[in-house]
């Protein structure tokens, strides 16, 4: 019953908490913009993480069994690495001096750096507003509003 | 004292229903980013019958005439938080009316 009168706050932590871990991916890809080598050989590859819709086991599909979202996995991004020609570099290529760089493309990192940053922002509010109206509720019990 | 009991009644089914709207856009602003997501809002004939439901047997129902974005969601920010700073003026206004009933039967009790 407790966890049923304060779901709304969990439904917003969740919101927070995908948020914050979209925002430690990007952190990282801008991290690792410049790095030619991963721990899968070959450059670092761009990582995105999957959100999903999360719904209680038990709730029907049309009901309020929210339990809001979920990171279900994190993929790499497959798109073409971009090369540069840096001869000399520890991994250019002996004979065309190119180097195979991270497909991370910062000003895109940026962009959903300010999404999640945002969207952190509104479930944040989303949490105060909830905050506030179980106060106003519970001033009710100490006989007054 | 049947009407008084039937105001609370009334006022109570009101409250419910207010914080399950505010769990409904709370779900909605966690899937902003979410793909595929579609908003949901709830059946507003719930508001009337509402007397008998179980807290979680509120049904929703899909918002329609918005504008879908290109990985299928669509969430809108600005609306959910206008819904949402509605749904809390109403939710107060509730709470005070009740907190007002109290008052009555205090001052009908102490005389």
């Amino acid at each position: 019953m407790l966890s049923n009168i304060f779901s709304s706050a969990n439904i917003s932590a969740s919101g927070m908490s995908a948020e914050r871990q979209r925002m430690e991916v990007i952190a990282n890809n801008i991290a690792n913009a410049n790095s030619t080598q991963s721990s899968e050989g070959g450059p670092y590859r761009r990582q995105q993480l999957i959100f999903a819709a999360a719904l209680d086991n038990s709730a029907a599909s049309n009901s309020t069994g929210f339990r809001g979202v979920e990171v279900v996995g994190q993929v790499a991004d497959d798109s073409e690495l971009p090369e540069v020609y840096i001869p000399g570099h520890e991994h250019a290529d002996p004979v065309t001096g190119m180097v195979t760089m991270p497909n991370v493309q910062i000003p895109n990192e940026m962009v959903d750096l300010i999404t999640a940053s945002r969207s952190y922002e509104a479930n944040l509010k989303a949490m105060t507003t909830f905050k506030e109206m179980v106060e106003q509720t519970l001033r009710l019990l100490r006989g007054g509003v | 004292m049947s009407i008084q009991i039937s105001q609370s009644q009334v006022l109570r089914n009101a409250l419910e229903f207010a914080s399950q709207n505010h769990r409904v856009i709370s779900q909605n602003m966690a899937n902003l980013n979410t793909p595929g997501y579609q908003s949901l809002e709830l059946l507003a004939e719930q508001l009337a019958t509402g007397a008998s439901q179980h807290l979680a047997e509120f049904q929703t129902k899909p918002v329609e005439g918005l504008q879908e974005r290109p990985n299928g969601n669509n969430v809108d920010l600005d609306t959910e938080m206008s819904n949402m700073r509605r749904n809390d003026l109403v939710y107060q206004t509730l709470t005070q009316l009740l907190g007002a009933k109290v008052d009555m039967l205090k001052t009908a009790i102490k005389g």
